[in-house]
């Protein structure tokens, strides 16, 4: 609705700022400019959080720490990198770390945890001929990421969905290259074991 | 390592067909196994990088917001939008827009 009201009912607005033009102003320790950078950025942050830890509240603090420490380093930012590459690589950061804290393995040990199914010789739902095609569907493979163990998840999440590098995900979790590929590669095995399960079985198994 | 290792080694980098490399590419052709756990994996990683970003809470702005005030992070807090909609009880005073430069 049109609002035939004073000049000064709506300040000259945000919308049409560029990136740059929000940081400038988020540097100048304006609201309005931290919002629209929150707002632009805040669903694939709170994503990454939530689907690196398969958990609302901690997301919900991780998004928040996230953003407050990029929030308190804003003035330094030069633009070097883009904006948006800082604050991902940030928020990965701070969730790790909080990873880290909780004592859950980032990268399981080879071979030593997790027996995985390809192990054995019995993938017994569906039968090794199974194939996935065309029936991964986006409610199954939520639940079935969530269902992942968190080592297997991180790469997942962040080389499968947020489309890092094995080489940089070995910078950031401090593993090596080799380690991360071969994790990725045991995370898509498993994902495809639990996709291949009859839905009923649902999250009652371990 | 066998082909069909070799093959699972080069899936880690991608699993899509056209950026492996040719001897895996060929494997492929040849290797049913292989064939279908690329199929399996592409539409895995496929609908993984399709899935929708959730919204967070909305109050998690209002959070920060807070903090970043406390911090004196945000120094402009005028700079507010005015609401779009002023519910019943909002105050009649409308801030007045800053022109920030
Ligand atoms: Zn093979």
């Amino acid at each position: 609705m049109a609002d035939p009201i004073s000049p000064f009912h709506r300040a000259p607005k945000a919308e049409d700022w560029t990136e740059a033009e929000a940081i400038a102003a988020a540097q100048r320790g304006g609201a309005e400019a931290f919002e629209w950078l929150y707002q632009r950025h805040k669903r694939r942050v709170y994503s990454l959080c939530l689907r690196m830890t398969g958990n609302t509240a901690e997301a919900d603090d991780l998004a928040q720490e996230a953003f407050l420490q990029l929030f308190r380093k804003i003035a330094t930012f030069r633009g070097e990198s883009a904006f948006s590459t800082w604050l991902h690589r940030l928020a990965v950061n701070v969730v790790l770390m909080h990873l880290r804290r909780k004592g859950l393995p980032e990268v399981s040990l080879e071979e030593t945890t997790e027996p995985t199914q390809e192990d054995g010789p019995k993938r017994d739902v569906g039968g090794p001929d199974m194939a996935l095609i065309g029936s991964v569907d986006r409610v199954n493979l939520e639940r079935a990421i969530g269902r992942l163990p968190p080592g297997y998840r991180t790469i997942f999440v962040l080389h499968d969905m947020e489309g890092y590098e094995h080489n940089e995900i070995a910078q950031m979790m401090n593993c090596s290259i080799g380690n991360s590929k071969s994790q990725l590669h045991k995370a898509r095995m498993r994902l495809r074991d639990l996709l291949q399960q009859p839905q009923s079985q649902g999250a009652a198994r371990p | 390592m066998t082909d069909c290792q070799k093959f699972e080694a080069a899936l880690a980098d991608t699993p899509e067909l056209e950026r492996l490399a040719p001897p895996a590419r060929e494997h492929a052709r040849q290797c049913i196994r292989c064939a279908r756990l690329l199929a399996d994996f592409q539409a895995i990683v496929g609908q993984a990088r399709g899935l929708l970003a959730p919204e967070p809470p909305p109050e998690l702005w209002a959070d920060i917001r807070r903090q970043l005030e406390a911090e004196g992070v945000i120094r402009d807090a005028a700079g507010e939008p005015a609401p779009a909609k002023p519910g019943p009880g909002a105050p009649l005073v409308q801030s007045a827009p800053r022109t920030s430069r």
